[in-house]
């Protein structure tokens, strides 16, 4: 599985993924779902405003397959 | 489709030229890991770009040596390993996540840098690509 992640707004400073967009391959992991993610990338729930998975509105529950591309949207910019 | 320029001098000529100002500076990195998870890769690159109007578009792309680096995969306890998947993959994340901070970001901040370094003595700005 192959994960493109990029943060905006605060969220480049505060992190795991800083500034640079980062594409990271993992294990498969049946079910794996975006607020799985956010512990590893130290983005807590309540400081997003918007997920984008793959160009579309995503929510945190939303699995991730083969492929994703994944924006994290900050609440405060 | 970004027309690309081979250094970062002859993009600097062209946006002169044509009186343009701004670009933006934008990183990416991909990263690869071994089978077991004890062996990462990153590659980098940062592209430098800007819109000239009317959809026109230059860039300069600076690869960025390509990095590995060895991590100590962890043992899950053999009663775990099959129904662990989702943390595997978690821990997968964390450690390169980890080994990015740690070893790959401060190379790809120096030529970063340098980059920068080299726009903004020629009278170039940098502004955050849109989000």
């Amino acid at each position: 599985m192959r994960i493109t992640i990029s943060v905006h707004g605060h969220l480049r400073q505060t992190s795991a993924v800083g500034q640079d967009e980062l594409s990271v391959s993992l294990p498969d992991a049946g079910g794996m779902r975006v607020r799985d993610l956010l512990e590893a990338l130290n983005i807590f729930e309540e400081e997003l405003k918007e997920v984008i998975l793959n160009g579309k509105h995503a929510r945190l529950d939303s699995t991730l397959r083969g492929r994703s591309r994944l924006e994290f949207f900050p609440k405060h910019r | 489709m970004a027309k690309q320029f081979q250094s970062i001098q002859e993009l600097i000529e062209e946006l002169q030229a044509r009186d343009v100002r701004q670009v933006t500076v934008a990183g990416k990195v991909a990263t690869t890991t071994s089978p077991g998870g004890e062996r990462i890769a990153f590659r980098g690159r940062i592209i430098v770009g800007a819109d000239l109007g009317r959809g026109e578009r230059v860039e300069y792309v600076e690869q960025i040596m390509p990095y590995v680096t060895q991590t100590e995969a962890p043992d899950l306890p053999p009663a775990e390993e099959q129904t662990s998947q989702l943390r595997q993959a978690q821990q997968s994340l964390a450690r390169q996540l980890r080994s990015y901070r740690s070893e790959y970001q401060d190379i790809i901040g120096a030529v970063r840098s340098r980059l920068t370094h080299e726009l903004n003595e020629a009278g170039l700005s940098i502004v955050e690509p849109e989000d």
